[in-house]
This record gives structure tokens, sequence and C-alpha cells, in this order.
């Protein structure tokens, strides 16, 4: 993700103040929308002075009565139409550098004149570095996604460049069925204390290992190859600790796959090795830890035109972790 | 002792003084999992956009802003935002 702006704490802070801050996937990728009314509604917004929504960042404050005031571009430094970029996407430290707020701190002021006719005394105090809510939310964890009650899953961390990007990074579950940790403690249980990941678990698992900075990459299945086994070294009583390790590929062949909008796609491979731990619990039928992380990764994009100079190098970074969904959260 | 019964015990006591055989396989390199696991998260600097309050219904947040008389800040990007597969 290249959040740039939206990691700004005063960012954030006003945010949660001010505004009703919202999140949707553009009108070319309508299956990733989450409402399925917003792509009409999204739709009755499009027009010649607001933006098609067809790809790419938008970012635009729409009233309480329902108009959409002028889109524009944070990370590009400039209004939907205009050119000339002030604001330097590409690295991360350009992204937190102020110009990615300008626009934001312009079109938000407009809009909450607009709607209280004067600006509340928020805007300005939650701008100041030292307010106790800009402090407080720079203090707080990050919100990774987390498995719903009653369901496993791994939780997938990815970092790595793209190109001209320097560090893009993404986390996303990959769901797991309840009878795969089942089935795996069983084998862990077992003399032979070894168990393999199913290849259904390892295909999910390898979906959310892709590097980030393409549209929706969804991999053919043969274009992922590995294996993830699990090892007892040693037990305590219903625990069983062991290591992980494994290997994958992935390997796409159709710039389909790595990303819903083809200009912006770029085929790569990736492979290396896994390495990492777990304890299974007995007692429980769960995984008390279970992490891993890839490693003597060989990485590389595959620009048809054989890509430019300036890419930075190369990288690709996995991790991941057993998850449970906390039967309290309903 | 002859000259060749000593090149010969020599020769024996060398033999047995080899290092062992090589591994058929290489042992696998140590990884510190839980560094590399701390990094390949990103950095809190990039990741308080995991704190914003998001809606994901454009039209379940626009009854709640006229609701509240709040503007709405919409944010726009093809592909799966929540998992930045975009």
């Amino acid at each position: 993700m290249r959040a740039g702006l939206l990691s700004d704490a005063r960012i954030v802070a006003l945010l949660r103040t001010l505004f009703v801050p919202v999140h949707v996937s553009a009108l070319n990728t309508p299956h990733c929308l989450h409402d399925p009314r917003d792509e009409a509604l999204l739709r009755s917004f499009v027009g010649k002075d607001t933006d098609r929504f067809e790809g790419g960042e938008r970012e635009a404050f729409v009233l309480p009565d329902g108009t959409m005031q002028r889109v524009f571009l944070s990370l590009n430094g400039h209004d939907v139409g205009a050119f000339g970029s002030t604001a330097h996407q590409y690295t991360a430290a350009g992204r937190r550098d102020d110009a990615a707020t300008r626009l934001f701190r312009h079109h938000g002021g407009v809009a909450l004149r607009s709607v209280h006719g004067e600006m509340p005394e928020a805007w300005r105090t939650l701008w100041d570095d030292d307010h106790p809510d800009v402090l407080a939310v720079r203090h707080e964890p990050a919100r990774w996604p987390e498995p719903a009650a009653g369901t496993q899953a791994f939780r997938v961390f990815v970092r790595n460049s793209y190109r001209m990007y320097d560090d893009l990074h993404g986390c996303q579950l990959a769901a797991l069925p309840a009878a795969t940790a089942a089935a795996l403690g069983a084998a862990l249980a077992a003399p032979t204390g070894r168990a393999e990941l199913p290849r259904v678990a390892f295909v999910a698992l390898a979906q959310a290992m892709v590097p980030r900075g393409m549209v929706d990459t969804l991999l053919a299945t043969d274009s992922i190859t590995g294996t993830l086994t699990l090892t007892a070294t040693s037990r305590d009583g219903a625990l069983v600790h062991g290591v992980v390790a494994g290997d994958y590929a992935l390997r796409p062949r159709d710039k389909a796959e790595v990303g819903k909008r083809l200009n912006a796609a770029v085929l790569f491979r990736s492979s290396g090795r896994i390495a990492g731990h777990f304890t299974w619990d007995g007692a429980t039928q769960t995984f008390r830890t279970l992490r891993g992380v890839t490693h003597d990764v060989d990485f590389a994009w595959l620009p048809e035109h054989g890509g430019d100079r300036d890419d930075f190098t190369p990288r690709h970074q996995v991790a991941f972790e057993w998850l449970a969904g906390d039967p309290r959260v309903r | 002792m002859p000259r060749s019964l000593l090149f010969v015990s020599a020769a024996v006591v060398a033999l047995s003084s080899t290092p062992a055989q090589q591994p058929l396989t290489p042992p696998l390199p140590a990884v510190d999992v839980d560094a590399a696991f701390a990094a390949a998260l990103p950095p809190r600097a990039e990741s308080r956009w995991t704190l914003i309050p998001w809606r994901h219904s454009l039209t379940d947040a626009l009854a709640e802003a006229k609701a509240l008389q709040r503007p709405v800040y919409l944010y726009v990007n093809d592909g799966d935002v929540g998992s930045a597969r975009c």
C-alpha cells in the first residue's frame, strides 16, 4: 500500500473526529466492492467535473447532501485533470512528506466550511503534532485483519519493491478450514511427528504471498509450486514444538494473472525457502503459535521492455502466522 | 624400523586422522525467524492508515454523513483495497 498521507497521525485523528472515511474499489474492479449497491452509486458520480473512477488512486470529499467536491490525487500532488506533480509517491520518505497532505488540507477545509459555515476548532488544533489525540494515534499499534470468530487463517505480510517504488506492503488473511489444522495436529501427534500442509491450503497461502504493486493479482494454480512441512522436535505434555520448513515458487506466465489493469501489469518470478517454528496444543486442538518467513529469495520483475535503470533493487519478503478468530468478538 | 615401514605407519596414522566425511545434504541455514518476521512488517509510520475507522460501503457512509452532518472522505483505488492488492 502507498499509504502516504493516510499514515499521518494528524490526518488519522482528523478523519476520526470530523469526517466519515470510506475506502472503496474503483469501477474497473467492481467485483472488489464490498457493497454491490456502490457500483451504481459511484457511477452516478462520474462526470466531467469529477472523474471516471476507473483505476488508480482518487480522493474526494462528499458533502452530507451528496455533492461530490473536486477529485484529487494526494500522492501525485494535483487535482484530477491537472498536471505537474508536487508530491513524490515513489518512495516511502516522499509519501510521508508534508507535500502529500497539502491537497487533503485544502479540500478538507473547503468541505468543512461548506458544511459548518466556519472551520471547526478541531480542524485547527488537530494539525498540531503535540495534540493528545494525535499523540495517541502515534502510539497506537496497527490494526491488521483478524479472522472472524470461529474461523482460522494464515495472516500474511508482504513487503516488496516494485520497480520505481521502493517499499510497498500488504497484509491479507488466507482462510484455513478447521479440518486442516486438526489434520495437521493429528499428524504431529503421531509417532512420525510430521505434517505437510495440503496443496489447497498451500495455494491459498501462496496467493496471499504475491508481491504488491499491481491490481488484484490472482495467480493460476499451476503458476504456484512448493510445499510446507511441520516437523515435531520436542513434546511437553499435550504441547508439540517444532519447526516449519518448505519452499515456494511463484511463476505467472500470463499478464492477466498478475493484474486486472493490464497497463500496470508486470510479470515476475519469486522463489525461495520457508522457515519457521510452531507449538501445537493437543488439549485445545489449536496452534498456540505458528510463524513462517521466506528466505534465500530469488525475485525479479520481468517487464516487457527490460525495465528502467532507476528501478529499485528487487526485494520480496513474506512473513505469515496462524491465527484463530477471537470467539468473544461478534 | 625400516624407512618403508615408517612411511606406511605414518600413512596409516594420517588416514585415520582425516576429517569425517561431509554430510550428503548441506545443513539448513540458521534463520532468525522472529527477526525476519518483524522485518517483513511495514514500519509503524507506514501503518497508521489501518487505524482509520474505514467504512467499506459508500451507500451506508453517505447516510451516516447526512445523519451526523459530516463530510465523507472518499478514497477510491482499484483492486482489493483491504489486502493492498491494488
